[in-house]
């Protein structure tokens, strides 16, 4: 009996099985590809439209999360979030195959877990095992086919803005490059004397004091690239122009030393900067030449409508010291020596502006090999100025000093020997690693005036004149060696009191160069 | 107001909205083609057919 029960029972399952389970599965299996496609779409808009919170490369993720190394010159990733495309696209096509993922196998693990809680149907198995089967296979199967076809979308989506953004990153950081080139800028700092193709910039967005007193409002790095092509938003999420060139303009953003930290001067990086540092003995007339130069170069300004402006308050007020003691004919003060002048000149005409920035140390620091060591701003020069006062030649001295004692007297001669003068400087150059025979020497001899009273010929004022003069007065070694260790060497015979075109101004045009040329 | 760190900044937004709006257009333009409306077809008449076929046993008699 027991036999013919189980025989009706099987026969009875088989019949369901292949007229009704077989039958229905298919139409399950077709829809349920379409839902496990659904399901992935579904997954894919939770991603892209969903709030904003998990799985986003934030500032302060992308600082060791982004990939791609930072040049060492920029410290560390900025604080800014990172394009799109360079790292958070990957993240939600990641995030989307992940949210496909969890359903899927969630789907699967209680699909599996209803059967086996509830026997597999128990006597109804054969109307309830292949349906579950199929349904989540066929599921699954719908999802293994959207999941790529998003995933590629992602992806054609996120190569399409890589080959656009990638050569304009190349072509806009290029601009920055050609400009910097073809203009000589360079941002230069007078506190710590260090410059930088790229200078840093503070945001002037709300920053915490914490975040101020950590750096992290500063942008070191703000070329186009990872963080934004042609604009980046900043961790506050205030919107910063990138490329040099056009954060010079932003009112958001404040020019610093990448070093220090210092505010720069207005423009620093995206115009032309000339650092002159003007080393010599101790009383050889440096400070004087410079006040007559920069006074000179004032005066040569106004004739040409050149407009020239002292672009912070320490240059104004040393201009205007130096243009008391002119006009009265005083002597310069004697120079600090616990720490270097740095006076800061803007020249402007239409596009052509100039920083120049005109460095001034006391001799005794420029001579001392220990002290001198910390003058960083004499390796980035590309013309240096070497005042040599012409008393402290020994010939002048040995052949003049008692005769014209009055002159010497005035003079107040330099002590120093001037070949030593010359070599602490040019010494400290070479350990250092400049190469000098790319740079330009302007040597100066100062105190021409006093020079044209003592009872000899005094030479020419052109080049060749001045150096012959220096050759002829047992400096043929000096001026042999400089010649030797610079690229360039033109010679100057000036006086410390005059500030006509003439003058020290003239030195001040030679170091300019390139389009102030006729400056006066 | 949201911390700035966290919010997403509205280009992410515009970004992610553009590709999800891809994904969608693709997806109807993709699921109406005629391609795809003539496989369903052929799915159809294949599972009509398989159960025609499983169900003739019953439904032909004699």
């Amino acid at each position: 009996m027991r036999v013919i029960g189980f025989a009706i029972y099987y026969a009875g399952a088989l019949a369901c099985l292949l007229f009704v389970t077989v039958p229905v599965s298919l139409v399950l299996a077709g829809v349920s590809v379409v839902a496990g496609a659904g399901a992935v779409l579904v997954a894919a808009g939770l991603v892209l439209a969903g709030p904003s919170g998990a799985g986003l490369l934030t500032p302060d993720a992308a600082r060791h999360g982004l990939p791609g190394r930072v040049a060492r010159e920029f410290v560390r990733r900025d604080p800014a979030w990172p394009q799109y495309f360079a790292a958070q696209a990957a993240l939600d096509a990641n995030a989307t195959a992940g949210r496909a993922w969890t359903w899927a196998s969630g789907a699967w693990r209680s699909g599996i877990r209803w059967l086996s809680v509830n026997d597999c149907g128990g006597y109804w198995w054969p109307i309830v095992v292949l349906p579950v089967l199929t349904v989540l296979a066929a599921g699954t199967a719908g999802a293994l086919v959207a999941l790529p076809a998003c995933l590629l979308v992602i992806a054609a989506i996120t190569l399409t803005a890589w080959l656009g953004g990638l050569p304009l990153v190349y072509l806009l950081r290029g601009v920055d490059a050609g400009w910097r080139l073809t203009w000589r800028s360079r941002a230069s700092c007078t506190a710590c004397f260090a410059t930088a193709a790229v200078p840093a910039y503070r945001c002037r967005g709300p920053h915490g004091p914490a975040q101020r007193s950590s750096g992290d409002d500063l942008h070191r790095d703000l070329r186009p690239g990872r963080l934004g092509v042609l604009w980046r938003r900043c961790a506050c999420g205030l919107r910063l122009p990138t490329m040099v060139l056009r954060a010079a303009h932003s009112r958001h953003l404040e020019t610093c030393c990448p070093s220090c930290g210092e505010t720069l001067f207005d423009g620093a990086g995206r115009i032309r900067d000339v650092r002159a540092p003007v080393f010599g003995a101790a009383s050889a007339g440096k400070t004087q030449f410079i006040m007559a130069a920069l006074v000179g170069l004032h005066r040569a300004a106004e004739r040409s409508k050149v407009v020239l402006t002292m672009p912070d308050n320490r240059g104004r007020v040393a201009y205007a010291v130096y243009t008391d003691l002119i006009s009265r004919s005083a002597p310069a003060p004697k120079t600090d020596t616990t720490a270097p002048v740095a006076v800061t000149v803007r020249i402007e005409q239409r596009l052509n502006t100039t920083l120049l920035h005109l460095f001034d140390a006391a001799g005794e620091t420029l001579t001392d090999r220990e002290q001198n060591a910390g003058l960083s701003y004499l390796d980035t020069a590309e013309t240096l100025t070497f005042v040599l006062d012409p008393f402290s030649i020994r010939r002048i001295r040995d052949e003049h000093g008692a005769a014209s004692a009055s002159v010497f007297a005035d003079a107040n001669a330099a002590l120093h020997d001037p070949g030593d003068a010359y070599n602490a400087t040019a010494q400290r150059l070479q350990e250092y690693g400049v190469r000098t025979s790319r740079n330009r020497l302007a040597f100066v001899v100062t105190k021409a005036d006093l020079l044209r009273r003592l009872p000899l010929t005094a030479p020419a004022t052109d080049s060749a004149a001045v150096r012959e003069w220096l050759c002829a007065h047992g400096l043929e070694n000096l001026v042999l060696t400089a010649e030797r260790d610079f690229g360039q060497v033109r010679f100057f015979l000036v006086s410390g009191r005059d500030t006509d075109p003439d003058g020290p101004v003239s030195v001040l045009r030679w170091v300019l160069g390139r389009g102030w040329g006729d400056l006066g | 107001m949201a911390d700035p760190r966290t919010r997403l900044p509205a280009v992410h937004r515009l970004s992610r909205l553009t590709i999800l709006l891809v994904i969608v257009a693709l997806a109807v333009w993709f699921g109406t083609s005629p391609a795809v409306l003539s496989a369903v077809d052929r799915a159809t008449a294949v599972i009509t057919d398989i159960t025609a076929t499983i169900w003739r046993p019953l439904t032909e008699t004699g």
